[in-house]
């Protein structure tokens, strides 16, 4: 009961000094104690989500999947644990293969150690849903349906889908771009982007002979159609009856727009995410090589450094352009502002200059951020601490 | 009983998205007792809202026209109650 008024009560600071040196020495104790119960749910709030990932980060690989059973639900059955024998059910072992080339990918390629930088867990839930034609990233975990066998055959079985969706989780830990209109175009980019690296670096391709399409072989065979899409000719992964043209468009003159609502695909960010992915496409092509080399790193840098949440496609340019130079030089450089250029995008270079100094990068890295709030934290309580101390020993 | 499902979002709006509907007048007397059974269920539930760490999930409206009153159920992937995932499952099997 007491625990609960002290949780409870809510009393300004100015008023808890003055009950603090009250004459009264009850007065003086339940004050005390009413700080330090404060004290004591702050720290614990404030240090969850720090702990809650601090659990969930293993430091190595680790897999997990759980079987929904057909159940639209985000959990299930524990069906294969990391180092577990295959499955007998090739949806199991598909995602567990597929999230293990996604997670060597980011640790070999960019040093990056899971989602969070951080070694965070990475589960799957397969069979979501009955004949569901859908994957997706609930913000902890991937689900992914089987699809209805008319028009998708199971999520699973595309290695970039996979991909994409985890990616999704790094965006979260890193730039987190905010999931509407141009900047949740630039998530979506972002992960497409990745999703094809994942494929290409699977079977080691360099960009010229790589198919830059998102989800091939994913449609039935009864859909005519490539792809869901395709960074290399944004508008035509697919043309039929069913599912009409495929409306992605590769330029900022054929930007759509669309409402921020449910309904209009938070304003179009599965639509727009065309004109970006073509702009790391077209880069691909003019460096050559390998696409998750020099382009891939430019990118990787862009997101885990150089914008914030809000950014739009310009701040997107400029940032790659910046990292361009910082990482590679002025023929990398070069290539950027062209890339971007070709879709209608040019890189203001005052504003480029400016954005170098002034630039949101409030969030970088996950475990950095992590590591820095904690800090912070961890200082503000001992100051905390200290004073209580001191009115401790003032208290007869 | 009017139930009209619409599914919107997904991985690759509007292709992932789609919609079914049924009429219990039009069923079965077994299944269309499912259906009011889990109708009734359904409205007892509140769904959460979507997960602003989703990505890629979908959004399920139910409209349900019982000759009386329209009721709207509006529930995303990640949080969905367990008599509404049961509807929305009823309704896509029953439709097709």
């Amino acid at each position: 009961m007491r625990d609960a008024c002290l949780l409870n009560c809510i009393i300004p600071p100015h008023i808890m000094m003055k009950l603090l040196e009250a004459k009264d020495r009850s007065i003086r104790e339940a004050a005390l104690n009413t700080l330090l119960a404060s004290v004591h749910v702050r720290t614990a709030r404030a240090l969850a989500p720090g702990l809650l990932a601090a659990v969930n980060s293993t430091g190595t690989k680790r897999r997990t999947i759980f079987d929904a059973k057909r159940n639209l639900t985000p959990f299930g059955e524990l069906v294969r644990g990391e180092g577990g024998p295959a499955s007998p059910d090739q949806a199991v072992n598909d995602a567990y293969d597929g999230i293990g080339l996604t997670y060597d990918f980011y640790l070999e390629e960019f040093n990056r150690n899971s989602l969070d930088g951080n070694g965070m867990r990475l589960d799957a839930v397969v069979h979501y849903g009955d004949r569901v034609n859908n994957a997706f990233f609930d913000g902890t975990r991937m689900l992914f349906g089987d699809g209805d066998g008319a028009r998708f055959i199971n999520l699973t079985k595309s290695p970039d889908v996979i991909a994409h969706e985890l990616t999704h989780g790094v965006t979260r830990f890193t730039a987190g771009l905010d999931y509407h209109k141009q900047s949740g175009a630039l998530n979506e980019s972002v992960s497409d982007v990745f999703g094809s690296l994942v494929k290409q670096w699977a079977q080691n391709q360099d960009a010229q002979s790589a198919d830059w399409l998102i989800g091939d072989g994913i449609f039935t065979p009864a859909i005519s159609g490539d792809a869901l899409r395709s960074l290399k000719a944004p508008g035509t992964a697919y043309n039929n009856p069913l599912f009409g043209e495929d409306p992605q468009p590769d330029h900022m003159s054929k930007f759509v727009p669309l409402p921020d609502t449910q309904a209009g695909d938070n304003g179009g960010v599965h639509i727009n995410s065309g004109i970006p992915n073509h702009v790391f496409f077209l880069l691909a092509i003019a460096i050559g090589g390998k696409a998750w080399d020099i382009p891939g790193h430019i990118w990787y840098d862009t997101l885990v450094n150089r914008v914030g949440e809000f950014a739009q496609f310009e701040d997107f340019a400029k940032a790659t352009y910046e990292g361009a130079g910082s990482l590679y030089g002025t023929a990398e450089q070069s290539a950027v502002r062209d890339a971007w250029s070709k879709v209608g995008i040019e890189i203001d270079f005052g504003a480029s200059l400016r954005a170098s100094k002034d630039s949101p990068k409030s969030r970088k890295g996950g475990a950095r951020v992590d590591t820095e709030s904690l800090a912070e934290l961890h200082a503000r309580l001992d100051r905390l601490a200290k004073r209580v101390d001191e009115i401790a020993k003032k208290l007869p | 009983m009017h139930v009209q499902l619409t599914i919107t979002g997904g991985i690759a709006p509007p292709l992932t998205g789609e919609s079914a509907s049924i009429n219990t007048a039009d069923l079965p007397q077994e299944e269309a007792r499912e259906v009011q059974s889990l109708v009734a269920r359904a409205l007892q539930e509140e769904p959460p809202p979507l997960d602003p760490r989703a990505r890629d999930a979908y959004a399920y409206e139910l409209r349900i026209d019982t000759g009386d009153q329209v009721h709207s159920i509006q529930a995303f992937d990640g949080g969905i109650p367990p008599a509404i995932g049961e509807l929305i499952q009823c309704v896509r099997r029953l439709a097709r």
